[in-house]
């Protein structure tokens, strides 16, 4: 697992226990100007201790380091590696998709009343909201309307330019 | 409450602005519980 890209697991790499090191001294060495228990004092506290949780969190979490004694993230697929990039992808296309659905069911909806325009400018925001709510299965329902062709036009209603 | 009322704040750019406050508090609150967060394990 060590060997992707020439990485090193964070918890083994001297930069980046370099770098926390680093961090941390410059935090005391401001943390000394001020008096103990005073706001900027407590502060700063508090920053030792977010910077530390910060890189005792990545080490433990198995991120990959480089030479820079940065985490870098594997984005190529492995499965191994799949929360580094995978997983973050997959739930930005599913909220993608969930906006992207319930809009276009309501555009669906509104454009069989009578002023479509209008409800696209003024939203018939309880019903703009059933949707949204409904929404969070929107893949199984795009594939069940793929399955029974509700999804995709026919092609003889697709216009071509004249040929 | 009044229906004129009502129509202004169906209207887009006010929905939006209640929609974009919204997501951007959940955003703001999400790095406050979960700071610095690089990765998604479950």
């Amino acid at each position: 697992m060590a060997d992707v890209a020439g990485l090193t697991p964070c918890k083994d790499s001297v930069q980046f226990n370099k770098r926390l090191k680093n961090s941390v001294k410059k935090l005391e060495f401001r943390l000394k100007k001020y008096d103990a228990n005073t706001p900027p004092a407590l502060a700063l506290q508090s920053q030792i201790d977010k910077t530390q949780a910060r890189f005792s969190k990545y080490s433990k979490a198995g991120l990959l380091c480089g030479t820079d004694g940065l985490p870098h993230l594997i984005t190529d697929g492995r499965w191994n590696r799949a929360g580094d990039f995978v997983f973050p992808g997959l739930l930005f296309i599913y909220i993608a998709g969930w906006i992207g659905w319930v809009g276009r069911g309501y555009l669906q909806e509104v454009s069989k009343t009578k002023k479509p325009t209008e409800k696209e400018i003024i939203l018939d925001v309880p019903l703009a909201l059933k949707f949204s709510a409904s929404g969070f299965t929107w893949p199984l329902a795009a594939w069940q309307e793929f399955t029974s062709g509700k999804l995709i036009e026919d092609a003889k209603n697709i216009t071509v330019s004249p040929r | 409450m009044d229906s004129n009322l009502l129509k202004y704040l169906s209207t887009v750019p006010v929905v939006g602005a209640v929609w974009i406050t919204f997501t951007a508090g959940l955003v703001i609150e999400i790095n406050r519980f979960f700071p610095d967060v690089l990765y998604f394990y479950l």
